[in-house]
């Protein structure tokens, strides 16, 4: 593992002829996509980045110093990394700087919100209305692919960027938030390890919204895309949402 | 001198099976396995099943024609009124316990009891293996293609707009209203014209019968023993 370096970005030739793959992830963990165990980075997004590693031939040299999932993007924008597997969602706003692959899994977005804030609001309707016209406080993680959905999904309510997500769940468990957003898998894991919040909390899940989590590429790295487009489909069905959720979901 | 042993019988082993007591004793035991979470038990969920969808083979024929035959039996015994009346009484009643029962648990389970972090998990473990998925599902723009249309609320959920997607939706609550409304209307065309399918009907309504009498001896059939069939029967016209 290694620190990032701003350098020029390359594409297939370039990586292959310099014999290593630079795979940029952030430096916290991401339970069940991919976590440091004893020093050791595993799981199945570090096991993607070593399959496309063996595709090309060449060693896979993982960066891990991001502090952000934006930071990953920012990386492989500026050329520090060849490629960014982070849980990365594709965004207006990323998609300015890099280019991503096709998705290997489709997350539907979702919410915890605070079931007594959104029951008084809807006063005695379906809380179905107020969340589509969602007017509380909402709670994202900073500098995350939820900070534009955000705005762009809600754009009526409270945006409150918080530096990570245990930080996003204390605001609503001290009722700072009235809700918090993120993709489906990261509400369910929340409510499979921390069951006591399905009590005052409810979970929605946003069905006409979608998180295509991607891998981030360099802008004008079109041959790198296709190889890495090609591999995703030659292994399509690795990830998904059931076997993500029966994997170890503990922080 | 001995005396032969009776020679098996199926009828005879399933009404020795099939007391009342028999029941309530496999209910008990039922409930205190399921509570032990003993393993074996998820192994008796295909049986369980099975003899289920057997029994819900003639819950819908048996509606249909169970419910204009208790409106005609109401309205030509002029009891009719008496029975919505009762009806809306009693649902009154029991809607109005419920509440009350449901407040004065809530208000002495959390006023005596104190609910600490590990019950806090269980109860929401609870709810969420319960539920086994997220409490509400909706779309940002619900006229977008594939996404299904709000359920309807309130009264306009048991308006039966359309009769076959309520049947091969089971959704049993429009099927009633709709029969209640065609029996009243078979009822007061048999008065104009004196054509009538009862008969018809009632001959269903024996056949869904006979067919749940060969799936399952219920602990009605011993409540009358003489008509054998004591909790259909009150759904009998005369």
């Amino acid at each position: 593992m290694a620190a990032a370096q701003p350098a020029e970005p390359r594409d297939l030739k370039a990586i292959v002829d310099s014999g290593v793959l630079r795979v940029g992830v952030t430096k916290f963990d991401l339970p069940a996509f991919h976590r440091k165990i004893a020093g050791s980075l595993s799981g199945p997004e570090i096991d993607l980045a070593r399959q496309i590693g063996d595709a090309l031939g060449v060693k896979v040299e993982i960066v891990d110093d991001a502090a952000s999932f934006d930071a990953v993007v920012n990386g492989v924008a500026n050329g520090a990394t060849d490629i960014g597997i982070s849980k990365l969602s594709q965004t207006y706003y990323r998609l300015a700087k890099v280019r991503f692959s096709d998705p290997y899994i489709r997350l539907r977005h979702g919410l915890l919100f605070n079931r007594a804030t959104i029951a008084a609001d809807a006063k005695g309707q379906p809380p179905e209305q107020t969340l589509r016209q969602f007017s509380g406080r909402i709670g994202v993680i900073a500098r995350s692919a939820y900070v534009d959905f955000a705005r762009r999904n809600f754009p009526q309510a409270q945006l409150f960027e918080r530096a990570n997500w245990n930080v996003v769940i204390e605001g609503l468990q001290d009722r700072s938030l009235d809700a918090i957003y993120r993709d489906e898998f990261e509400i369910k894991r929340l409510l499979k390890i921390r069951p006591a919040l399905n009590v005052p909390f409810g979970a929605a899940v946003v069905t006409d919204q979608l998180a295509l989590l991607s891998v981030a590429i360099c802008d004008t790295c079109t041959k790198l895309q296709e190889m890495i487009n090609y591999h995703l489909t030659q292994t399509r069905g690795a990830f998904s949402l059931q076997g993500l959720l029966a994997s170890d979901l503990r922080d | 001198m001995t005396t032969p042993a009776p020679a098996f019988s199926i009828v005879a082993l399933s009404r020795s099976i099939n007391r009342p007591t028999v029941t309530i004793a496999a209910v008990a035991v039922a409930l205190v396995l399921g509570m032990l979470h003993v393993p074996f038990v998820q192994y008796l969920r295909p049986i369980g099943d099975f003899y289920v969808a057997l029994l819900q083979i003639c819950v819908l024929p048996f509606l249909m024609t169970t419910v204009p035959l208790a409106v005609r039996s109401a309205m030509t015994s002029g009891s009719a009124g008496t029975v919505v009346r009762n009806l809306t009484v009693w649902a009154a009643i029991v809607l109005a316990a419920l509440v009350v029962v449901a407040v004065v648990v809530a208000q002495l389970t959390f006023q005596f009891v104190s609910v600490d972090e590990v019950t806090l998990a269980r109860i929401g473990a609870f709810v969420a293996t319960s539920a086994d998925r997220v409490d509400v599902e909706f779309a940002l723009d619900p006229t977008r293609a594939g996404i299904a249309p709000p359920a309807d609320a309130g009264l306009l959920a048991y308006v039966p707009t359309n009769i076959f997607a309520a049947l091969s939706g089971n959704d049993s609550m429009r099927i009633l209203v709709f029969m209640a409304i065609f029996g009243i209307a078979m009822v007061s065309t048999e008065r104009q014209s004196g054509y009538s399918i009862f008969n018809a009907l009632r001959h269903i309504q024996m056949v869904c019968i006979l067919i749940f009498d060969w799936f399952s001896y219920s602990l009605f059939r011993y409540r009358n023993p003489v008509h054998g069939h004591a909790a259909w029967s009150l759904f009998q016209c005369r």
